[in-house]
C-alpha cells in the first residue's frame, strides 16, 4: 500500500488526525477484506459482482469512517453492515434495470457466471445459486464467516430466533437442492 | 450453544463442513484496488473545533435520544421558569395572585364607592347608598411573603373628602398559641395607640397547641392604613375582607332635613311672636314648634352618628394558629423556608412534567408508531428484495 500523503506541518492537528484515521482504516480494511469479499461472494453468488461490490463497500466505508464509532460496533461488523447496504443497493439497481428492460429475472442464469469456489462440489454450487440472496446471506454470515447468532441477527436487523429460523430454512433448502441435483 | 442452532445440527454437518472448507481466495485485484483507494484518500481539512473523543465507559446515547432528551429538559425548564415567573404562577404565588386579585377587587370597591364624591346627589346613583357596599376579599392560601408587601393588599380608605364607613376583617395565621397570645396583646395596645378602642376581645385555646383570638375594635379612619399594614405583618395573612360604604349621601340628606327643621322652628317662633294669636292658635303653634325641635334634635343626633361612623372604622382581627405559617423575616430566609421553596420548585417540576407527559404522549406515540412502521416496512422491502434476488 502507498503510504499516506506527505505530512503537513506538525501544528496542523486536524490534518494529522485525518492521516491517523486513514491509517486506522487501512488496517481495518486490510484485516477484514477477505471477510467482506466472502460475504458478498456467497450472498450474491457471483464472483464478479462480489468483487465490484467489495471495492464499492471499501469506498463507502472510507467515506463514512469519520462517523464510525468503535464503541457501537466492531470493525468487522461495521464493514459487513456497509457491505450489506451496498449489496441491497446493487439488488435495487438490478431490479430497476430489469424492470425497465422488461426482462425476467432468472436466478439460474447466474450459475453460468464465475463460480463461488472451486472447492465446492457442483451440487452445492448449483444449490447455492438456486437459493435466494436472503438465504445465501444468512449462510454466509453464520456458516462462512462463523458469526455468532446474536451478531448476525443484529447485522440483519432481525431477532436472534428469527435469524436461527432463517438459517435453518436456508440450510434445509440447500440440502434439498443438493439432493435433487445429485438425483438428476 | 443451544442444540437448536442449525450450525450444530448433525444433519447439515457434511454440508457445513464443505462450505467452510471451500477456499475463496480474495482476488489480488481487490487488494490493489484498496491500496489505490487509500493512496487517493485525502484526509479531511483541519477543523477549528476538534471533536473530543467520547469516553469509553461513560458512553452517551445516540444523537437522536440525546437531542430528544435535551429538548425535553429544555421544555421542562422553560415551562417551570415561565410557570414560576409568569402571571399565572400558583402555590406560594397562588396566594400572591389571589391576594392581588383581592386587592384588585378591593380597589374596585373603593372605586365603586367613589362616584358619590363627584355625584351631585342621590339621583346620581342607580342604587341607594347601602348598595354601594362592595366587599373585597383577599385570601392567602400559601405563606412566606414579605410582610411589607401585605399592606397594599388591603385597601384601607376610600375618598378622604367624603364620609365613608369602613369595615375591615383580617385573619392572620401564626405559628403557635403563644404567638397568638402575644399578637393579641400587640393588637390591643396598638389600637389604643391609634386612638381607637376595643369593642370585644375573645381569646380561646380549644386544644393545647391551637388558639384563636378575635379582636373587634374601632379605629380612627385615618390610622386604618397604618393599622392594617402593621397587623398583616404579624404572620401570614390568611384572609382579608374590606367593606366600604358611602355615607355622604346620607349625610347630605340629613343636612337638608336639619336645615328644613331649623327653618320650621324659626318660622314657628316668628309666628308665636305675633300678638294677634288666639290662645288656641298659640297652643297649637307651641306644640308644633316643640315637635319640630324634637325632630331637629333627632336629626342632629343622626348627623352625629353618621359622622362618628365615618370617623371610626370597624376592624376585626382574627388571630389563629397555623404551624405552617411562619412570619417571614425580611432578608434572612431560614432553612425551612428554603426547603419549602425547594419543594415548591420540585412540585412545579413534577406538575409540569406530568402536563408535558400528557400533552406529549400522543405525539410521542404517533412518532414511535411512524418510526416503528417505517422500520418494519423497510425490513419487509429488504426481505422481499433478497427473496427475489
Amino acid at each position: 500500500m502507498a503510504p499516506p500523503r506527505a505530512a503537513r506541518p506538525a501544528c496542523d492537528e486536524g490534518h494529522a488526525n485525518g492521516v491517523q484515521r486513514s491509517m486506522e482504516f487501512a488496517e481495518i480494511a486490510r484485516r477484514h477484506l477477505d471477510d467482506v469479499y466472502r460475504f458478498l461472494l456467497y450472498a450474491t453468488g457471483d464472483a464478479g459482482v462480489a468483487e465490484d461490490l467489495t471495492a464499492e463497500t471499501m469506498e463507502r466505508a472510507l467515506r463514512s469512517f469519520d462517523r464510525y464509532d468503535p464503541g457501537r460496533a466492531r470493525p468487522r461488523a461495521w464493514l459487513l453492515v456497509v457491505a450489506r447496504s451496498t449489496m441491497l443497493d446493487h439488488f435495487r439497481r438490478e431490479q430497476r434495470r430489469q424492470r425497465y428492460e422488461l426482462a425476467s429475472f432468472d436466478r439460474t442464469d447466474r450459475s453460468d457466471g464465475p463460480g463461488i469456489s472451486n472447492d465446492l462440489s457442483a451440487a452445492v454450487e448449483a444449490g447455492l445459486h438456486r437459493l435466494s440472496a436472503g438465504d445465501r446471506e444468512v449462510i454466509a454470515l453464520r456458516v462462512i464467516l462463523d458469526l455468532e447468532p446474536r451478531a448476525a441477527a443484529h447485522l440483519l436487523g432481525i431477532s436472534e430466533s428469527a435469524c436461527t429460523t432463517r438459517l435453518s430454512r436456508a440450510l434445509a433448502r440447500l440440502q434439498q437442492e443438493v439432493l435433487e441435483h445429485a438425483r438428476v | 450453544m443451544p442444540v437448536s442452532d442449525p450450525v450444530f445440527d448433525p444433519e447439515y454437518a457434511e454440508l457445513i463442513d464443505e462450505l467452510r472448507d471451500a477456499r475463496t481466495p480474495t482476488p489480488p485485484a481487490l487488494a490493489v484496488h484498496l491500496d489505490d483507494l487509500l493512496a487517493r484518500f485525502e484526509p479531511p481539512a483541519p477543523r477549528r473545533t476538534r471533536r473530543l473523543p467520547r469516553p469509553r465507559r461513560l458512553r452517551l446515547p445516540g444523537r437522536g435520544p440525546t437531542l430528544a432528551a435535551g429538548a425535553l429538559c429544555t421544555a421542562l425548564v422553560l415551562g417551570v421558569v415561565i410557570a414560576r415567573t409568569g402571571p399565572g404562577f400558583d402555590t406560594s404565588a397562588t396566594s400572591s395572585s389571589s391576594a392581588a386579585a383581592g386587592a384588585v377587587s378591593a380597589a374596585a370597591s373603593t372605586v365603586a364607592a367613589a362616584p358619590s364624591a363627584t355625584a351631585a346627589g342621590p339621583s346620581a346613583f342607580d342604587n341607594p347608598p347601602d348598595a354601594t357596599r362592595a366587599p373585597a376579599t383577599a385570601a392567602r392560601a400559601g405563606g412566606g411573603a414579605d410582610p411589607t408587601d401585605l399592606g397594599p393588599l388591603v385597601p384601607v380608605s376610600g375618598d378622604g373628602g367624603r364620609l365613608q364607613h369602613q369595615e375591615s376583617h383580617l385573619e392572620i395565621a401564626l405559628r403557635s398559641a403563644a404567638a397568638v397570645a402575644d399578637a393579641t396583646g400587640q393588637v390591643t395596645r396598638a389600637i389604643a395607640g391609634y386612638g381607637g378602642h376595643i369593642v370585644t376581645v375573645q381569646f380561646a385555646t380549644p386544644e393545647g397547641t391551637q388558639a384563636r383570638s378575635e379582636i373587634v375594635a374601632k379605629v380612627p379612619i385615618g390610622r386604618m392604613e397604618e393599622a392594617t399594614t402593621r397587623f398583616t405583618g404579624l404572620g401570614r395573612l390568611a384572609a382579608a375582607q374590606v367593606d366600604i360604604s358611602d355615607l355622604q349621601t346620607q349625610a347630605d340628606t340629613l343636612g337638608q332635613q336639619v336645615a328644613r327643621a331649623r327653618l320650621q322652628v324659626a318660622q314657628l317662633t316668628a309666628r308665636l311672636a305675633s300678638e294677634d294669636l288666639t290662645k288656641l292658635q298659640r297652643a297649637t303653634l307651641l306644640e308644633r314648634r316643640a315637635e319640630a325641635r324634637a325632630r331637629l334634635a333627632d336629626l342632629n343626633a343622626s348627623v352625629a352618628r353618621t359622622k362618628r361612623s365615618a370617623a371610626l372604622a370597624d376592624l376585626t382581627v382574627v388571630l389563629t394558629t397555623d404551624h405552617a405559617a411562619v412570619a417571614p423575616v425580611p432578608g434572612s430566609p431560614g432553612a425551612g423556608a428554603r426547603a419549602r421553596e425547594a419543594l415548591d420548585v420540585l412540585a412545579d417540576v413534577g406538575v409540569y412534567a406530568v402536563w408535558l407527559l400528557i400533552v406529549a404522549a400522543p405525539f410521542a406515540l404517533v412518532a414511535a408508531l411512524v418510526i416503528g412502521g417505517r422500520r418494519v416496512l423497510r425490513r419487509r422491502r429488504e426481505r422481499r428484495l433478497l427473496e427475489t434476488a
